[in-house]
């Protein structure tokens, strides 16, 4: 159980705190409502690429990182394609120069051309070592226009093409930061060794003259009903092949969720998973193998994905999972395995909040999809997760209509290298 | 308001009491307690002086490591599994150049009733056939997929250059080397190394440390898995590269990987506490010197760092990029530039201050929560060190001074003494004049 309390600034900016005195640290997460999906369609990669202009200076502070580094801190960023998140770890004493630092950043930032054109080739290296420099880099910037027609979530954070990148110009990116950038889009979580009147003072004082702004309504396509099951064929120099079966699932408050999460567990989560155990130990067919889900905000996707051994044929290992799919679908998982799977997630969940920076961020999340409490009842929904349930769920998941097959093939006839 | 004007910071950060306390089993294994965190959890570390250091044939030491959780004489590998996944305990085998341990992340509750599975796994690991053969099948392909990356043929090379390739620290795997790995060598080098002789544990979380220590004595405090005969000693001789300037070329690579450096000590050196410093101002952090030149001025890379790696026996200076293939030459010269400037001009106070403040923060998160508390007392036991070590650190972070940086720039990070590794698209390279 983790405990809060909850705030709103007039300007709309919503405030979590946590009190953890076994820390002498604070953790400070900024979470803003924006993400790669609201990016114009030739324009993808803007959110990202406005993140790293975020530690380029803002309207009164030069340099960000040098006073980060001045308080005794550590910060980072990431840009999903729901979210953009800040996140900072100073001593507590230190507290208030993390605030003034990310609450300069949100009244206005500086924007210089230099700046902008430097990140730019940061960037632009970035998507080269992620995507282009490394075997198998390049599945997701094919997975996701393959799966996706309409939604946004048809390219990936970074951007779907390094000319997306290069044809971003400032005004874009300034024009990006005024939509979206405003106190009443954002969600300040503060943990660690601080009290709540401490920190509803100092972010009255910091954020709270920060004056409201609109930002832009949400308006996103979606996804038409899928009604054939997508097979593409792609052929790499790498050295084994891959397969990659995608199906559609549901929202990230959609009932099904819990049910979806625990079913690419049971699939996959752990060496006594049913899919590691029958196909990478029993049968040698592949050589590592993952399920999961995206756990994206609007309808995301489950993923099986996995790396053939030597000698195994593409088409023989595509059976053979969906031999697996309708086994399990045949009956009810037993008591013990969901058990299992149910513990599993609820230790998981324990060991990542030993750490007060994921603490800060889970709750940040949590109050974006609908209230940050909603973090201490999950448990409980994976819990009331019934083994029906999970048949039912997997009965109308794994429809082969429901599909997207991606194909990686080996370049080399014997998967040598 | 104003708003240009930063915030007070505090002077004097306290740093948590950093000395975990030891109680020995009744077999001598040290244990070392640190009970702090607030969620109900407990991680458990035996760590064991078997590291690829102490092999005498390729792919033995990480090999046993890796399956010592893949079937007992009491359960299958499967059984292993499932039971450590019902309890919702992660079981984590790693093993490096020195040591290798066995980690486990449990929920404080369900300690007591897998720790006789865990004493299994590591005092009576089966090795069967079967599994040792799947294993070597997945690493192999993994081996060979990671091979092709330009940042792993970097790093092999500089490791080769800097110690050679006979030495345990300098040599790597071919694909060869699978083959000839067999069942008798894993048996051996278990029987040789996961001994009580060899052994140290390290809790960290919340638990009732009375209990616990009962609990260990049961399990792993008894005399029966002593070591049979002494620990052998390698004497090992470093046979450094004659070259200081090694290309390997990769078709294609649209970015070419990077080392730049040379060998050091490790952290018994008196000079090591102020390479830390050192390093810190040049590329140990986001504010460090190659990180603000190289990417936030230039742009030339995504990312850029240095450190200074220890090891039981030696240790390395290493600088790290993976550099556009258009501004590899500009970019290595900033680099050299970098270099030259810190042996020879003396940093600022005003640089200095800012650097040891970053460290002080960076040594506050080591010890907050007991994950990363563990972590890094792990990492001195690993080594031998002293768990007070880190009061020298602190000591010397806040005392050093910019003439002391210079003089230690000067004498381990000269240009002339490093070495350099570019892998990737280097048929037009162009080394700067003093690297041919």
């Amino acid at each position: 159980m983790i405990q809060y309390a909850k705030a709103t600034m007039n300007n709309g900016l919503k405030l979590i705190i946590h009190q953890d005195n076994s820390t002498t640290m604070a953790a400070i997460n900024l979470l803003y409502d924006v993400g790669a999906k609201d990016e114009s369609t030739g324009k993808t990669g803007t959110a990202h690429l406005l993140e790293h202009l975020m530690f380029s200076g803002s309207g009164n502070i030069a340099s960000y990182d040098r006073e980060v580094q001045k308080a005794a801190g550590e910060n980072n960023a990431f840009t999903s394609n729901d979210i953009t998140n800040y996140y900072i770890q100073l001593p507590a004493e230190n507290l208030e120069t993390g605030l003034w630092l990310e609450s300069d950043r949100m009244l206005g930032l500086n924007f210089t051309q230099e700046a902008f054109d430097i990140q730019k080739n940061v960037v632009i290296e970035e998507y080269k070592q992620r995507y282009l420099n490394q075997p198998y880099g390049d599945i997701w910037m094919l997975l996701r226009p393959f799966v996706y027609k309409n939604h946004p979530y048809r390219w990936p954070a970074i951007g779907s093409d390094l000319s997306h990148i290069e044809n971003i110009t400032l005004d874009d990116i300034k024009q990006f930061y005024y939509e979206h950038y405003c106190p009443s889009n954002a969600i300040l979580s503060i943990a660690g060794n601080v009290g709540k009147s401490q920190c509803i003072e100092l972010v009255e004082k910091w954020f709270g003259t920060i004056p409201r702004r609109k930002n832009k309504k949400r308006q996103l396509p979606q996804e038409p009903v899928q009604v054939n099951p997508g097979k593409m064929e792609v052929t790499r120099d790498v050295p084994y092949h891959e397969l990659i079966i995608a199906f559609r699932m549901g929202h990230r408050l959609s009932p099904e969720y819990y049910v979806v999460d625990l079913i690419s567990d049971l699939f996959a989560g752990g060496k006594s998973s049913i899919l590691y155990r029958h196909l990478v130990i029993n049968r040698n067919m592949f050589s590592k193998l993952d399920a999961y889900i995206t756990g994206d905000i609007d309808p995301g996707m489950f993923i099986i994905r996995g790396r053939l051994t030597r000698g195994t044929e593409m088409a023989d290992a595509y059976k053979e999972v969906f031999k697996e799919i309708e086994d399990f679908i045949s009956a009810q998982p037993g008591k013990y395995e969901l058990e299992k799977v149910k513990n599993k997630l609820e230790s998981t969940r324990q060991y990542m909040h030993t750490d007060i920076i994921n603490k800060a961020m889970d709750l940040a999340y949590h109050e974006l999809l609908g209230n940050a409490g909603r973090l201490n009842d999950e448990i409980g929904k994976y819990r009331e997760v019934s083994a029906r349930s999970i048949q039912k769920t997997a009965r109308s998941l794994f429809q082969l209509n429901n599909s997207s097959t991606l194909f990686y093939y080996s370049n080399n006839k014997n998967q040598q290298f | 308001m104003n708003r240009s004007k930063a915030p007070r910071i505090a002077k004097e950060i306290k740093i948590n009491h950093i000395e975990p306390f030891i109680i020995k089993l009744k077999n001598s294994i040290p244990v070392y307690m640190i009970p702090t965190g607030t969620q109900p959890v407990v991680k458990t570390d035996f760590v064991f002086g078997a590291g690829s250091w102490w092999q005498s044939k390729p792919l033995v030491s990480s090999a046993t490591n890796a399956l010592l959780s893949e079937g007992t004489s009491k359960n299958t590998a499967e059984e292993i599994a499932g039971k450590l996944d019902y309890q919702g305990v992660y079981l984590n085998s790693t093993s490096d150049l020195d040591n290798a341990s066995v980690s486990l992340y449990s929920l404080t509750k369900n300690l007591d009733s897998i720790l006789p599975l865990i004493s299994e796994i590591i005092k009576n690991p089966a090795f069967p056939d079967k599994e040792i053969e799947t294993y070597k099948e997945h690493r192999e392909q993994s081996f060979i997929t990671e091979s092709n990356k330009v940042a792993n043929m970097a790093r092999k090379n500089f490791a080769r250059a800097l110690y050679g390739s006979g030495h345990p620290y300098g040599r790597s795997l071919s694909v060869s080397d699978f083959g000839k790995l067999n069942r008798k060598d894993i048996g051996v080098f278990h029987a040789k190394h996961y001994n009580s002789d060899n052994c140290r544990i390290i809790v960290s979380g919340r638990f009732n440390e009375n209990k616990l220590i009962e609990k260990l004595n049961e399990f792993f405090g008894d005399v029966d898995w002593h070591a049979s005969q002494p620990k052998p000693v390698f004497p090992f001789r470093k046979r450094p590269s004659a070259k200081r300037l090694v290309l390997i070329p990769k078709k294609n690579a649209v970015q070419s990987a990077l080392r730049i450096g040379c060998v050091m000590f490790n952290r018994t050196h008196p000079d090591y506490p102020g390479m830390m410093v050192l390093n810190n101002i040049l590329g140990g952090h986001f504010g460090s010197r190659l990180m603000q030149n190289v990417r936030q001025k230039k742009g030339y890379t995504y990312g850029i760092g240095s450190a200074v790696i220890p090891l039981k026996n030696s240790g390395y200076f290493v600088i790290v990029s993976e550099l556009a293939a258009d501004y590899q030459e500009a970019a290595i010269g900033e680099i050299y530039r970098e270099l030259d400037k810190i042996c020879n001009k003396p940093v600022s106070k005003k640089e200095l201050e800012h650097t040891k403040s970053y460290m002080l923060g960076e040594l506050l998160r080591a010890f907050d929560g007991p994950f990363s508390w563990s972590e890094t007392i792990k990492s001195l036991i690993e080594h031998e060190m002293s768990t007070d070590f880190y009061q020298k650190i602190s000591e010397t972070i806040q005392n050093i001074s910019p003439s002391e940086i210079l003089e230690l720039a000067q004498k381990h990070l000269s240009v002339n003494r490093m070495y350099e590794i570019v892998a990737g698209n280097v048929s037009e390279y162009k080394p700067l004049k003093y690297r041919t």
